[in-house]
Formats: C-alpha cells, structure tokens, sequence
C-alpha cells in the first residue's frame, strides 16, 4: 500500500473519530427524538396483526344484562374541597402522622380504610378510598420525565410522593407496544390505540372512562384525540385492562385477552365506586392464596359496589402500599420495580 | 452544527460536544492506535492496521446502528427506515457493534489479500479498549446502565453502586468498563506473552466477551433492547459464545474429543440455566446472589471448556 493511500486512510479515520463528539449524543434514544419517531409512525388506529387475529377468532367482553348496579350513591365523605392539589408531578403534602387509625387514615381531605380478607381460598387486600377533591387521585412515574425508563418500587414512589395509599400502575415503560394509549399527569406519552387491549382514562373529574378494546377512541391525522363520552382532556389513561366492569354491568371476560385471564394469579384492580369514591384490590396467589382468574376478579370489583373497574398489572408486580405495609400479590418475595403507580394524596397543607 | 438539548454536553476552547461522544471518540481513537501498532508487531503489510481500523469503525458503526433499530422495543423492535440515518438521536447496540468490527477486521484482510486470522486478531484486542471508554461515557446518560434496587447495604454502600434517595442501584456501566479493562488486560497479555495460531485471539475474545456481556447485560435492569426479561443483546451475546465454542472446538484437534462435546455442550445447557434463571429472578423468591452465582458458574464452565481447546503446547503457532 503507496503513502498517499495510508495517509488518505489515516485521515479519514481522523475524520470518523473527530466527528464522533458532534454527531454519537447517546447509546440510547433521546426521548425528545422517540417521542417525535412514534409522533410520525401514525396517527391512526392502530392494527397490529395480533389485534386483527384476536378479532376473528375471540367475541368481544358483553355486558351480562341481569346483572346491573344499582345507582351508587355518592359518597358520604363530607370532605373539604378547599384545597386543591397541582396536576403536575408536584410530591403532595406529607401525610398527618396523627390522621392514622388502626387499618385507616382520615383527615379533612380524604378517607382510606384497608381491610384484608379470605374468601374461597383467597386472600383479598381491600382498600375504600374517599377523597375531596379530583386533583387527590394522581399517578406518580418512577423517573424524572414521562419519557424515562426509570422504575422503582411501588413503596419508594408512595414515600417519594407522599402518597397516603398508593397501587401499581400498568408498568408502560415495560411493554410500550401494547400499553400504546398513556398519559399521566395530564402529559401524553403515547398516543396509539391498540385493537386488543382496554384502555382506562380518568378524566379531571376523577371519573373513570373504560374504552372496551380502545373503541370509542379517535385520533385524527392532526394528532388530536376524541374519546367518546369524555368532556374536557385527558388527565391519566392506561393501555392494560381487560375492563371488569363497565358504566354499573359486570362484564364477561375476553378468555383471549391476555395476561393468562383464565389462570389463577395474583391480580390488582382499582375501581370507582361512587362520585370520588374508589376501591384498590390486590387478591394475593401463586402461593397460600390461590390467585383469581379475570371473571372472578370482575365479580369481586362488582360485589365490592364498582360501577367501573380496571384490571391493572398482576403477578409480581400487583402491589398496594399503605403506610409502612406493603400489600403484595405474591407475598414474601422482593419488591417488583415498576415505571409508574396510582396514588391518592391528602390535599391539607403540611403546615396547617 | 446544532446539539440536543437534552443530551449532556461538554464545552471545549468554546465548542459544544456531546459528553458520550468525547468519551467514544478517545475509545475510539485509543482502540485504532492499538490496531496499527499490533499490526506493525505482527508484520502485517503496510497500512493494514489502517485499513482495518478504518473498516472496523466504518462497520462497526453502520451495524450497531442496524442492531439497535432492528431490536428497538419503543417501536415495536423496528423504526421507521426514515429514522436509521438519523443517528444524532441516538441509539447503539454494543454487540452489534462487536459484529461490524470483526466484519470489518475479515473484509481488510480479505482486500488486502492477507492473514484473515491476524486482522481479526488485532480488531478484538482492541474492542475491550473502545468499550472501557464507552461503558464509561455512559455516566452521562441519565437512568442508563443501571440493576434492580439493591437490598444489600454492603453493595449499596460500595463504590459501584448509585444512590437516588432512598434507594440504591449498581451502576452496571462501570462494572461493564471494569469487565472491559480485565478483558483487554488478558487479551493483550496473551497476545504479547507468546507466540499464538492466529485467530486464536479472536475466539478468545468472542468466548469471555460472550460469558461476560451475557452476565452484564442481565445485570441491568434499564429494559434496553430486552423483551420482558431477556436482553436482545444477551442473545446476540450467546452467538458470540456459541461462535467462538463452535470454532475453538474445529481447530482443536481429534485426540480432544471429549473435551470437544463438553465444550459444544456446555454452551447449550449454560443459555439454558441463564434463561431459567433469569425468568426466575422476578418471579420467584430466589435469592439473587445465589441465582447470580449459579449463573455465573455455568457461564464460566462454557468458556473455561472453550479456553481449554485453544491452549496446551501443541496449539500455538505452527
């Protein structure tokens, strides 16, 4: 090999080298560029081959029609709504150390009991929350941006955020395909809907909106999101599900859904009973406690009195944190770091 | 020529530049200058070690950047082709970057008309020394590299380990740059201390660098380029393992029969252990350092065999 060559050689490795400071940012995508990526990829309902297969072959969840909730009245909580919390990731004021009770807390902005229970080989964590105001029923994210990977324990993001009772989420960062429809906090993390999966959106209100296999939801080219029945924007939604149930009817499981629905596994669900009135549940298995599949999942949330309710991640990763006690669905193992969770806060003022 | 808000930046003699970039490029200008002075030690013709340095870098480039778009799970494990070139967002895959440079290392040898074996010899001894330097720069990406929550305070406590209030992570990148510097330490070491067939090196590097990055890459807990609870690139990681078992066991010769099939074997039955394992780390009670141990152990058996095969008198230079 002539000089001339070596040095034309040497220089353009000089060249590769130099350029790299201005051109090699990360060894992962910047979130800023991701979120401009999955912004260009589509607007459009999303049709993964998986949902079209799942269509044909797997009925849709129906409502059982003798089955109805009575109109739930509103909750008896008489709480002051005087204060409102900002809808932001803003740690909420720290709990009243003097508002606990035994299996509960109450002060003048929001009310928890937790109750455990056996039922039919079951172990059920129960927890009745009532609350003000809307702005007290928030999601916490794991990282400092909507857009990070980050995760963490469900008991280190409820002592983070200053949560009174708090429950994990649908983990997004987890599976970001699937879990396509996500906003928290009132930011947007994806907007894409998915053919086989449910979505939950909770709106400023703090009522629940269950979107039967993303139905009922609408995303124009221009990026702008219409989901039925819903006034005003979107505050937090969640791509898990399957719903358990919906608008007071207890619904029939998708046997296809996903997330071994006919299996026994530990599961957690949240749903809303009332005006401001909710429930968290978290029905321990793989272990003493035999786990429940999604119907009889769906039947506890209904006798519990829910006139919407929301399957949210199970197995490892169901868990509810209410103080110091930490609600597992697979008791006696490690905490399960997770990218987000729900969480219900107290309004008062720390310095009250 | 305008930066990312978002990535870290250095300013130098007034220049903004990305901090991760600086540190690849010193990896990258150390890894070339080791690749020309081992091409000189090796008498290779002139400007060999040039022009593999040069390819090596130019493929290993173009397929790490393949790697990663083709195992993003943000984008349903595969961008959009109008995103690839766009590489100033971002996106690496470390293993498919190991790919490009062996690639790259064959080519120059096969242009210049010379021994393959010694090319690829001096591309992976110098691989160790990029990635010290990358692993390192990776302390500048925010929630990049890291594991699980620690619950040893011994750990959380150490120099490897990271705080964020109450809880305390490894910072698996600098495991990765320590496994790094060991590798190239070993590395360099055979290639300096005696005379070796060529090509041995290489199928070193691919066996301890496969042990090794399999066991790193379950470390992290960052969900980069995995699906659920394996790495893409503990995958990529056991074709470089299974590779240099495969090739190791061809040069050894008939009278190691036995010492062959353990070799082959041992690779099968150690992806095997890893995969249980790994399930088993989040949904069991196990405990993690004895799940890390055992894996560690069957991980080593695979390379240890494959190590054997390519020592002993009758295997070095003919």
């Amino acid at each position: 090999m002539n000089r001339m060559l070596r040095i034309l050689l040497a220089l353009l490795c000089a060249a590769a080298i130099l350029s790299m400071p201005f051109v090699v940012s990360s060894p992962t995508l910047l979130s800023e560029k991701a979120l401009e990526i999955m912004d260009n990829a589509g607007t459009e309902e999303d049709s993964a081959e998986e949902g079209r297969l799942l269509d044909l072959f797997v009925s849709a969840a129906h409502a059982e029609e003798d089955l109805i909730v009575e109109e739930v009245e509103e909750g008896a909580f008489s709480g002051s709504a005087e204060w409102e919390l900002p809808l932001d990731f803003t740690p909420a004021p720290a709990p009243n150390e003097d508002a606990y009770t035994d299996n509960g807390y109450e002060d003048e902005s929001i009310r928890v009991s937790v109750e455990t229970e056996e039922e039919g080989g079951v172990t059920w964590h129960i927890a009745r929350v009532q609350i003000a105001s809307p702005t007290q029923i928030r999601t916490g994210i794991a990282g400092e941006k909507v857009t990070s990977k980050r995760t963490r324990t469900v008991s280190s993001m409820v002592r983070m955020y200053n949560a009174v009772i708090g429950i994990s989420g649908d983990d997004f960062v987890m599976d970001p395909v699937k879990t396509s429809f996500e906003y928290r906090m009132g930011q947007k993390i994806r907007s894409k809907t998915n053919k086989t999966k449910d979505i939950l959106i909770i709106d400023r209100n703090g009522d629940f909106h269950l979107y039967i296999k993303s139905r009922g939801i609408t995303i124009d080219k221009k990026k702008k999101v219409t989901a039925e029945g819903l006034e005003g924007e979107i505050l937090n939604a969640f791509t898990f599900g399957p719903a358990l149930v919906k608008d007071g009817e207890l619904l029939e499981m998708d046997t296809g859904y996903g997330y071994n629905p006919n299996g026994h596994e530990p599961r957690a669900a949240i749903g809303q009973t009332g005006r401001l009135s909710y429930v968290l549940v978290i029905a321990e298995g793989r272990g003493e406690s035999s786990g429940v599949n999604h119907q009889e999942l769906a039947r506890k949330m209904f006798d519990l009195g829910c006139v919407q309710a929301f399957n949210l991640d199970g197995g490892n990763s169901a868990e509810m944190v209410f103080r110091d006690r930490i609600y597992k669905g697979m008791p006696g193992g490690d905490e399960r770091a997770l990218s987000d969770f729900i969480y219900f806060a107290s309004a008062v003022p720390e310095n009250r | 020529m305008e930066l990312w808000d978002e990535a870290e930046k250095f300013s130098i003699a007034g220049t903004e530049v990305y901090a991760f970039g600086l540190m690849t490029a010193i990896g990258t200008l150390c890894a070339a200058v080791l690749i020309v002075w081992l091409a000189r030690r090796k008498k290779l013709p002139a400007g060999a070690g040039l022009l593999t340095a040069l390819l090596s870098i130019a493929f290993g480039a173009i397929c790490s950047r393949i790697a990663f778009c083709l195992m993003n799970r943000e984008l349903g494990f595969t961008m959009p082709l109008s995103a690839w070139a766009d590489v100033t967002g971002g996106g690496w895959s470390m293993m498919g970057l190991v790919g490009g440079v062996l690639l790259g290392a064959w080519t120059a040898g096969k242009w210049l008309k010379t021994r393959t074996g010694a090319t690829l010899d001096i591309a992976c001894c110098a691989i160790p020394a990029f990635m010290c330097f990358e692993r390192a720069g990776e302390y500048w990406i925010p929630e990049f590299d890291y594991s699980r929550t620690l619950d040893s305070p011994w750990l959380s406590g150490s120099f490897l380990a990271l705080r964020d209030g109450e809880d305390a992570y490894l910072a698996t990148y600098r495991l990765a740059a320590a496994f790094s510097l060991v590798l190239l330490g070993a590395l360099l070491f055979r290639a300096l201390r005696r005379k070796e067939r060529e090509g041995n090196l290489c199928i070193a590097f691919l066996l301890l660098l496969g042990a090794g990055s399999i066991l790193l890459e379950s470390l992290r807990y960052d969900l980069f380029l995995s699906i659920h609870f394996v790495g893409l690139q503990q995958i990529l990681a056991l074709v470089f393992l299974l590779a240099g078992s495969l090739a190791a066991a061809k040069r050894a010769g008939s009278d190691r029969l036995r010492l062959r099939r353990a070799a082959l074997a041992s690779v099968p039955v150690a992806a095997l252990i890893t995969l249980g394992l790994e399930f088993a780390l989040d949904r069991t009670t196990f405990n993690k350092f004895a799940i890390y141990a055992v894996m560690t152990a069957a991980l080593s058996v695979a390379a240890v065999l494959g190590l054997r095969l390519l020592s002993g008198p009758d295997r070095e230079l003919r």
